[in-house]
C-alpha cells in the first residue's frame, strides 16, 4: 500500500491515509509562521446544537490569514460542524442552533445585521465530494461571479472565469471545452472546478470540508499543491482525516475530540511533540 | 485439502445452500414474469378487443349519385336566395330519393316501397348537397354530385355486421322466363349449394320442433302416472268402508282445510247426544284464540293510535297549524276504532255466550267461523220417502233460519261499531271515513244483505215447506223464490220438483261443493251413516279436483306436443324428397339471385331453378356461367332490421360503383349527431381541447408554485404540515365529488354557463392540482442537497438556489407529473357529467364559454346507443381517446428524456 510509483515523489506522502506509522511532516520552502497580526478568523465559545443533541461544546479558536489551518480529529467529533458554522451554512439546517461568536476581522458572523449570502461570499466553501452544477465549466465559475453582479461585461466574466480556473490549476487542462458540462470532468478536475468557483466570487477565506477523500493520490497531489498556492492570498481552513495531509498542507492544526478542542498549535508541534496524550494518541493511531 | 472430511462436509452444506438461493431466486423472477404478463396480457386485450370493435367505424359506405335539382322541390319559391336554399333541407330529401327512384324504376308509386328505398340513405343525406348548392344556385334545374352517407343499418349490412351472407357464382348457365307475376331462373346444379344449405336449415329446425315434442312427451309421463295413481286410489276408495275413508280423508284433504275439517267434524257430531258439548268446547277455543289475535292486533294499533293523540296534543301546544294536528288526532281516532276491536269484541261476546250456554246454536257459529252456511245436503237426491224428506227439509230449514238470524243480529252489531267509528271520523278525518265506508262498512253491508237475502229465502221455502206438509194446493199466487225472481226465468214449479230441486239441487253431496260443511251438516241430518257418506263425497271430490287438475296438465302438454309435431312433418316432408322444391319466406334464409343486371327474390328453390319475384328487373333471358351468382342471406327477414329489397338495392349499388367505401373522416371532422352514421368527436375533440388549455393554464403554474412554496420555502410547522396532509386526501377525493363542487360553486354560485369547457377546466384543474403539487415536490426532494449546498456556499440566495439549480433538474419530473396529471383530467367523465358536459352539442364550441363535451363524456353518452351502429363508433371514439392518452404519456417520457442531466 506505501509502495507508490516513485516518480511521483509528492503522492508518496499523500498515501499515507491509515495512521499506522507517524506522519511524515513536510518541510516546504518558503514556509512562514502563519502569525501576522491579528487572527482573520476568531471562534469564541462555540456551541452546536442538533435538536436536543449538542455536536459542539464551547469551542474558541483562532485562525490565521494566509495560512492553512487543519482541522482533524476522529469521525463525528464536530471538525465540519465548525467549520460549517463559519460561513453559516449550518442555518441550512433544520433545526441547527449555534451559539458564541466569530468574528471575521473583528465582524461576528451571526450578528442579525450579518446576511449570510454575504457572508458566503466572502466566505467559499470545498466540499467532501465535488458537486459542480450540471452546467457548462463556464457558467459553474462564472455563477457565483454572476449572481454578485462581479463582471460588467461579457469580456470581464471571461477574464474572472480565466483567472479563476488559472489559480485552480485548471485553465490548461479545460480551456478548449469550456462550454462543456462541468459534470463530465474527472473528480480531481472537478474539484478544482468546484475551488475555482469558490475563487470567482474573491473571497476572502475558503473552507475545505475533506476536500481530497473522495479522490485518487495523484489528484490528491494536485489539489495539496493548489492549496499550497493559494494559502498566499486565502485564510484556508480544512477538515481532513488524512494526518499526513493536515501535516504536509497548514500551518497550525487544531485537534477536535468528542465536540471539543483537545490541542491546537502550530502544525509541527503537533505533530512533533503534542502537549494531551489523547492527541498523540491519535495521531499515532491508537484511537480514532 | 479436499481429503479433508470436515472441509467437505462445508462445501456440502454451500452447495445446498446455493442450490436453495438460486431456487428462491428463479421463484421470484418467475413470479415477476408472471405479473408483467398479467399486466401485458392485460393491456394486449383492451386494445385488441377496442381496435376489432372499432375497425368497421373507420370506414363508412357513401353513396355518390347525380341528383336531379328540381326546382320545383330544392327551390319551390324561386328566389335563388342562398339562406333559404340551405334550409330547404326537406326539399333536397325529396330530390335525393328521386333520384333514387329514377335509378330503380321498379318501386313505383308503392308508398311502403318507397319508404324503403329512401330509407336506404341517411335521414339528413341532403344538408351537405343543400349547401353546397346553396353556394352554386345555378345549379337548379339541372343535375349535382352527391355523396350521401348510407343509412346506419346498410352500412352495417354492407359490412357484414347485420348477417352472415353467402355469395356464389353461378356455375352453370342460366335461363330467365317470366311465369305470370314471377320470375324464375332455371340453372342445371346452379343453386345446388344455397339448396343444400336451406333444406339443412329446414332439417335442423324439423330436429328442433321435435326435440320440443320430445320434450313434452316427457314431460307427459309423469303426469300419466300421477293421473292413473289417482283413479285407481279413486276407485279404491269408492268401494271403501268408512274407517278407510276417514283414514284416507287427513291424507286427502289439504292442511289447510285441516281446520275447517275439524270444526265442520264436530260440527256433523253436535246433533248427538253429548257432542254438541265438544263443538261448543272447539268452538271457544278457536273464538278465544281468534278473539286474542285480534285484540293483539288492536292494541298494537290503539297505542300507534295513542302516540298519534299525544303527538295531536303536542302539535297543538305548539301552535302548529291545525290541518297537522287534526290529522294526527283523526288518525288517533281511526286506530282506536279500527274493526280489529270490534271483531276481538264480537268473537268475545261469541265465546262467552257458548261458554255460558246463552247460545243454543253453536252450528250458526261454526258457519260464522267458516264463513259460508253449511247446506243442508243429508237428503240424498232421489229418496222417495217425501214425508221423511219434507220433516227433514222442514228441520234443517228451522235451524238454518235461526242461525241465519243470529249471523244477521251479530252483523249488525259490527255494522253498528263500525258506523260510530264512521261518524267521528267524518268529522275528523273525512278520508278516513271515506275509506272505512269502501272497506270495512262496505263489504259488511254487502254480508248483511246477502244474509237477510237468504233469509229472506229460507224463510220462503219455510213457507212452501209448511204448505206442502199441510197438504194445501199450489196456490197461484205464491210469493215467488226470491232467486227465480232475480232470474226471472224459473216458472213456479209443483210440489214434487220443489222437492226434488230443493233437497238435491240447492246444496247437493254429490257436487262436491262446500265439502266440509257438507259433511257437517251431513252428521246433523243423516247421522253417522249420512256423515260417512258426506266425508266420503268430500274425500273423492278432493281427489276428482286432482284428477281434473292433471288432465288439464295432460292436455296442455299433449297439444303442445301435437303443435310442435304438426310443425315439424311439413318441413320433414319438404326435405324428405332431395331435390323437391323448397319454399322461401320472411321467417327462412332469403335467396337473391343476381342476374342481367337485376335481382330475383326465390320463393321456391330446388337444385336446378328458383321462382320468385324480381326486386330488380333484370335484362336479357340468358346468362353466361360465372355471369350471375347467388346470395343467400341466412338471417331471415323478419329477424333483420333490412329488408331483402334494401340488401338488393345496396348490393346492386355497391356493385355499380354508386356505392364505395371511404375512410370515414366524418368520424373527426362532424359533431355529434343522433344518427351514427353522422355522428362525429370534432365537439368532443375541441371541447377537450379547450378543457385541457383551461386546466393547463391554471394547475400547472398553480400547483408549481404552490409546491415549490411548500418544498422549498415554507417553515416546517403544524399548519404546513397540515396543508400537506390535506393536499394528499384532496388526491384522493373521488373526481365526482369535485363535479359537484363544480356545479355548486363555478355554475350556481358564479353563474357561470352549463356545459362550458370553461368550467370543465377549473374543475378539472381542481383535480389535478394535488397531482400536481405531490410531483412537483417529490421531483424537487430528489434534487442532491449537495446542488444547494454548492449553490448557497458561492453565496445564492435560497431563491437563486431555487430558480437557478434545483428547479431545472427538477423539470423533468415536474413536466412528467404534470403531463399525467392532465393526461388524468382528460380521461375524467364523472365531474363533467355534473356539471352538464353530457349535452347534446352539434357544434364545435368555438370558445371556452360555449357549450361543449369531452371525449370520455361523448364515449359515455354513445355507448349507451340504443342503435348497433354506435357500437363500432364508441370503441372508434375510445381509440382516439387513447391515443391521445398515449400521445400525452410519450410526450411526457420523450420531455423527461430530454431535460434530465446528470450530476
Amino acid at each position: 500500500m506505501n509502495r507508490i510509483d516513485p516518480q511521483l515523489p509528492e503522492a508518496t506522502a499523500g498515501s499515507t491515509r491509515a495512521p499506522v506509522a507517524p506522519p511524515v511532516v513536510a518541510q516546504r520552502a518558503g514556509e512562514t509562521k502563519a502569525t501576522n497580526g491579528a487572527p482573520k478568523i476568531q471562534a469564541r465559545n462555540i456551541s452546536v446544537f442538533y435538536g436536543a443533541k449538542q455536536a459542539l461544546f464551547d469551542v474558541s479558536l483562532d485562525m490565521a490569514g494566509k495560512s492553512v489551518t487543519a482541522l482533524i480529529g476522529p469521525s463525528g467529533c464536530g471538525k465540519s460542524t465548525f467549520l460549517r458554522s463559519i460561513n453559516r451554512m449550518n442555518d441550512t439546517i433544520e433545526g441547527c442552533k449555534v451559539t458564541g461568536e466569530i468574528e471575521i476581522d473583528g465582524e461576528n458572523v451571526n450578528a442579525k445585521s450579518v446576511d449570510p449570502v454575504l457572508l458566503r461570499a466572502r466566505v467559499g466553501m470545498v466540499f467532501q465530494k465535488p458537486n459542480p452544477f450540471p452546467k457548462t465549466i463556464f457558467d459553474n465559475v462564472a455563477y457565483g461571479a454572476k449572481i454578485h453582479g462581479l463582471a460588467s461585461s461579457k469580456k470581464e466574466m471571461q477574464e474572472i472565469v480565466e483567472k479563476s480556473l488559472q489559480r485552480a490549476g485548471l485553465w490548461e487542462e479545460v480551456k478548449d471545452r469550456l462550454h462543456q458540462p462541468g459534470t463530465g470532468l474527472s473528480g480531481g478536475q472537478q474539484q478544482r472546478l468546484v475551488i475555482a468557483r469558490a475563487i470567482a466570487v474573491s473571497p476572502e477565506i475558503i473552507l475545505m470540508d475533506e476536500p481530497c477523500s473522495a479522490l485518487d493520490p495523484i489528484a490528491t497531489a494536485r489539489i495539496e499543491e493548489l492549496i499550497d498556492e493559494l494559502r498566499a492570498n486565502y485564510c484556508i481552513v480544512i477538515v481532513t482525516h488524512s494526518m499526513a495531509q493536515a501535516a504536509r498542507v497548514s500551518q497550525r492544526t487544531a485537534f477536535f475530540h468528542l465536540g471539543k478542542i483537545i490541542e491546537t498549535g502550530d502544525t509541527e508541534m503537533i505533530f512533533t511533540n503534542p502537549k494531551d496524550s489523547r492527541t498523540q494518541d491519535y495521531i499515532t493511531g491508537r484511537f480514532g | 485439502m479436499s481429503s479433508d472430511p470436515g472441509i467437505e462436509a462445508k462445501r456440502a452444506a454451500e452447495k445446498k445452500r446455493l442450490r436453495k438461493r438460486y431456487r428462491a431466486e428463479l421463484r421470484f423472477r418467475s413470479y415477476g414474469v408472471l405479473a408483467i404478463g398479467i399486466a401485458v396480457a392485460a393491456l394486449v386485450l383492451l386494445l385488441v378487443s377496442v381496435v376489432s370493435e372499432a375497425v368497421p367505424a373507420f370506414t363508412k359506405y357513401q353513396l355518390k349519385m347525380e341528383v336531379t335539382l328540381d326546382p320545383k322541390l330544392v327551390d319551390p319559391t324561386g328566389a335563388r336566395d342562398p339562406a333559404e336554399i340551405r334550409s330547404n333541407g326537406a326539399g333536397f330529401s325529396d330530390a335525393i330519393r328521386a333520384s333514387l327512384r329514377a335509378r330503380f324504376p321498379e318501386v313505383k308509386d308503392e308508398t311502403a316501397l318507397r319508404r324503403q328505398l329512401s330509407r336506404l340513405v341517411s335521414t339528413l343525406a341532403a344538408e351537405p348537397l343543400a349547401t353546397e348548392t346553396s353556394k352554386h344556385p345555378e345549379r337548379i334545374g339541372g343535375h349535382a354530385p352527391a355523396h350521401v352517407p348510407v343509412s346506419d343499418v346498410i352500412d352495417l349490412y354492407l359490412k357484414g355486421l347485420v348477417t352472415p351472407e353467402h355469395v356464389e357464382k353461378g356455375g352453370a348457365a342460366a335461363t330467365l322466363a317470366s311465369s305470370g307475376e314471377g320470375v324464375s331462373v332455371s340453372a342445371p346444379g346452379g343453386f345446388a349449394g344455397a339448396y343444400a344449405r336451406i333444406a339443412d336449415t329446414y332439417r335442423k329446425e324439423a330436429e328442433a320442433k321435435e326435440a320440443a315434442a320430445r320434450q313434452s312427451g316427457t314431460q307427459m309421463a309423469p303426469v300419466t302416472t300421477h293421473l292413473d295413481e289417482l283413479q285407481a286410489r279413486r276407485s279404491t276408495l269408492a268401494s271403501a268402508d268408512a274407517a278407510a275413508i276417514s283414514a284416507a280423508a287427513d291424507d286427502v284433504i289439504t292442511a289447510g282445510d285441516a281446520h275447517e275439517v275439524a270444526i265442520a267434524r264436530a260440527a256433523g257430531k253436535a246433533s248427538a247426544p253429548g257432542q254438541e258439548a265438544a263443538l261448543a268446547s272447539l268452538l271457544t277455543t278457536e273464538l278465544d284464540f281468534r278473539a286474542s289475535t285480534a285484540r293483539k292486533d288492536s292494541d298494537v294499533l290503539i297505542a300507534k293510535g295513542q302516540k298519534f293523540s299525544g303527538q295531536s296534543k303536542i302539535a297543538a301546544a305548539k301552535g302548529e297549524p291545525q290541518a297537522e294536528t287534526r290529522r294526527l288526532q283523526a288518525e288517533a281516532a281511526f286506530l282506536a276504532g279500527d274493526r280489529r276491536g270490534v271483531d276481538a269484541a264480537v268473537y268475545d261476546r261469541l265465546s262467552g255466550d257458548l261458554k255460558s250456554g246463552a247460545r243454543k246454536d253453536p252450528v250458526a257459529v261454526a258457519e260464522l267461523l267458516l264463513g259460508r252456511p253449511l247446506p243442508p245436503l243429508g237428503l240424498s237426491a232421489g229418496a222417495s220417502d217425501t214425508a221423511a224428506k219434507l220433516a227433514a227439509m222442514t228441520r234443517i230449514n228451522a235451524a238454518e233460519t235461526s242461525a241465519g238470524e243470529a249471523l244477521i243480529a251479530d252483523q249488525q252489531a259490527r255494522i253498528e261499531a263500525l258506523s260510530a267509528t264512521e261518524a267521528r271520523l267524518k268529522i275528523s278525518s273525512p278520508e278516513r271515513a271515506k275509506a272505512l265506508e269502501a272497506g270495512a262498512l262496505g263489504s259488511a253491508r254487502t254480508r248483511l244483505t246477502r244474509l237477510q237475502r237468504d233469509l229472506e229465502r229460507l224463510k220462503s221455502v219455510s213457507a212452501r215447506l209448511t204448505r206442502i206438509a199441510s197438504g194445501a194446493p199450489t196456490p197461484a199466487s205464491t210469493t215467488p223464490d226470491p232467486n227465480s225472481a232475480v232470474a226471472g226465468t224459473e216458472p213456479e214449479v209443483d210440489d214434487a220438483t220443489f222437492l226434488a230441486s230443493e233437497g238435491a239441487g240447492q246444496l247437493g253431496l254429490d257436487n262436491g261443493g262446500p265439502v266440509a260443511m257438507a259433511f257437517a251438516r251431513g252428521q246433523a241430518e243423516g247421522g253417522v251413516a249420512g256423515a260417512d257418506a258426506a266425508l266420503k263425497g268430500l274425500v273423492l271430490g278432493h281427489i276428482d279436483l286432482d284428477v281434473a287438475s292433471a288432465r288439464r296438465d295432460l292436455e296442455r302438454l299433449a297439444r303442445k306436443r301435437d303443435k310442435a309435431l304438426g310443425e315439424a312433418s311439413p318441413l320433414h316432408a319438404l326435405t324428405a324428397v332431395s331435390g323437391a322444391a323448397l319454399p322461401l319466406n320472411d321467417l327462412s334464409p332469403s335467396v337473391l339471385v343476381e342476374i342481367g343486371g337485376g335481382v330475383v327474390k326465390a320463393k321456391s328453390i330446388t337444385p336446378d331453378r328458383i321462382e320468385g319475384e324480381a326486386l330488380i328487373t333484370p335484362k336479357g333471358e340468358n346468362a353466361a356461367a360465372g355471369s350471375w351468382s347467388v346470395r343467400e342471406i341466412e338471417i331471415a327477414e323478419a329477424d333483420r332490421l333490412v329488408t331483402d329489397r334494401q340488401a338488393a338495392w345496396a348490393n346492386a349499388l355497391k356493385a355499380s360503383g354508386d356505392i364505395e367505401r371511404v375512410p370515414n373522416w366524418d368520424l373527426l371532422t362532424r359533431a355529434d349527431s343522433t344518427y351514427p352514421e353522422l355522428a362525429g368527436l370534432a365537439a368532443a375533440l375541441a371541447g377537450s381541447f379547450w378543457i385541457m388549455l383551461v386546466t393547463l393554464a391554471i394547475s400547472l403554474p398553480v400547483g408549481v408554485m404552490a409546491a415549490i412554496y411548500l418544498q422549498e420555502f415554507a417553515p416546517r410547522n403544524r399548519l404546513t404540515d397540515f396543508i400537506e396532509v390535506n393536499i394528499n386526501n384532496l388526491a384522493a377525493v373521488p373526481s365526482i365529488v369535485f363535479g359537484l363542487l363544480g356545479a355548486a360553486v363555478f355554475i350556481n354560485f358564479f353563474h357561470l354557463p352549463r356545459s362550458a369547457p370553461l368550467v370543465g377546466g377549473l374543475v378539472l384543474s381542481l383535480i389535478t392540482l394535488p397531482t400536481i403539487i405531490i410531483a412537483t415536490r417529490a421531483a424537487l426532494g430528489a434534487v442532491p442537497p449537495s446542488i444547494r449546498e454548492g449553490a448557497q456556499a458561492v453565496g445564492a440566495s435560497l431563491p437563486q438556489t431555487v430558480f437557478h439549480h434545483v428547479l431545472p433538474l427538477a423539470a423533468p419530473g415536474i413536466l412528467t407529473g404534470a403531463i399525467i396529471g392532465l393526461a388524468r383530467a382528460l380521461g375524467e367523465t364523472a365531474p363533467l357529467l355534473l356539471i352538464g358536459m353530457v349535452a347534446f352539442v352539434a357544434e364545435p364550441p368555438a370558445n371556452m364559454l360555449d357549450s361543449g363535451t369531452a371525449l370520455p363524456v361523448l364515449v359515455y353518452k354513445w355507448s349507451g346507443g340504443a342503435e348497433r351502429a354506435w357500437q363500432p363508433i364508441t370503441s372508434a371514439a375510445i381509440i382516439v381517446l387513447l391515443v391521445f392518452m398515449f400521445a400525452m404519456n410519450a410526450l411526457a417520457v420523450w420531455l423527461r428524456r430530454r431535460l434530465e442531466r446528470r450530476w
